[in-house]
């Protein structure tokens, strides 16, 4: 079961990954270009947690901001309860 | 009968190309810092980082090494701010060289985000102010693109 939870986390980062590189080509390709942001949020993945929240309707990201937080977190959240299980369990088998 | 507006045709107006100077000069820090929900935001995540490296603990690990492979440019910033705040220096350097400016920026904007709104205001006026004069922050995300780069060539070659 830990194990499941933890692949799940995976994929929410994952997606978290992708969306945010998405966020960061829209930085890029906006009027005028936010190139040092985009790099930012390259450089600093959660820092496109901020600051896509912030432009939101400026770049236009829609509900990109929303997807990339609930992922974020979710894939955190999952990764540290999937880890915390599969050491209890590894602990109560020994 | 013709109107003003056949009078003046109309034209799409394209957005002037800035120079490399301009991209330059364009503040970076100081627009982040003039608002609360970024400084705040900032300030919590810079803080969550810094102090799962200095417990030992991690929290969130960077998806570019687990899923490309390869560590991305802030790799290791955390880690070397953990060193140098327990004096490890030589480990701070070998973790990430750019730690020392990491903890500046973070310092600025949990500044930025206990100060009442018209000195957050001055404060962030005074370094977009700044950065119009020296290219500091742009200097620097260069700076890190190519110490990331010579980095990776190290781990390849």
């Amino acid at each position: 079961m830990g194990q499941i939870l933890g692949l799940i986390g995976n994929l929410c980062s994952l997606g978290a990954f992708i969306i945010a590189i998405l966020m960061a080509v829209k930085m890029f390709k906006a009027q005028p270009p936010q190139i040092w942001q985009g790099i930012l949020t390259i450089i600093c993945f959660p820092f496109a947690l901020i600051y896509s929240w912030m432009k939101k309707d400026e770049l236009g990201l829609g509900n990109l901001p929303l997807l990339y937080t609930v992922l974020a977190l979710g894939g955190i959240i999952l990764a540290i309860v999937g880890a915390s299980m599969a050491v209890a369990s590894a602990s109560a088998g020994s | 009968m013709t109107t003003a507006a056949d009078a003046i045709p109309s034209q799409e107006v394209t957005p002037r190309r800035r120079t490399v100077g301009e991209l330059m000069r364009e503040p970076v820090l100081g627009p982040l810092l003039a608002s609360r929900f970024c400084s705040v935001g900032c300030s919590v995540i810079g803080l969550t980082q810094v102090w799962s490296a200095l417990a030992g603990v991690t929290i969130w690990t960077c998806p570019v090494p687990r899923f490309i492979g390869i560590p991305c440019p802030g790799c290791g910033l955390s880690r070397a701010a953990g060193a140098m705040f327990h004096g490890h220096f030589d480990q701070m350097l070998h973790e990430h060289a750019f730690a020392p400016f990491f903890i500046i920026a973070l310092a600025a904007f949990m500044v930025a985000s206990v100060l009442p709104t018209r000195s957050r205001d001055r404060f962030a006026a005074f370094v977009t102010a700044g950065e119009r004069t020296l290219p500091v922050a742009p200097t620097l995300l260069l700076l890190l693109i190519l110490y990331w780069l010579a980095r990776l060539i190290a781990l390849l070659v």
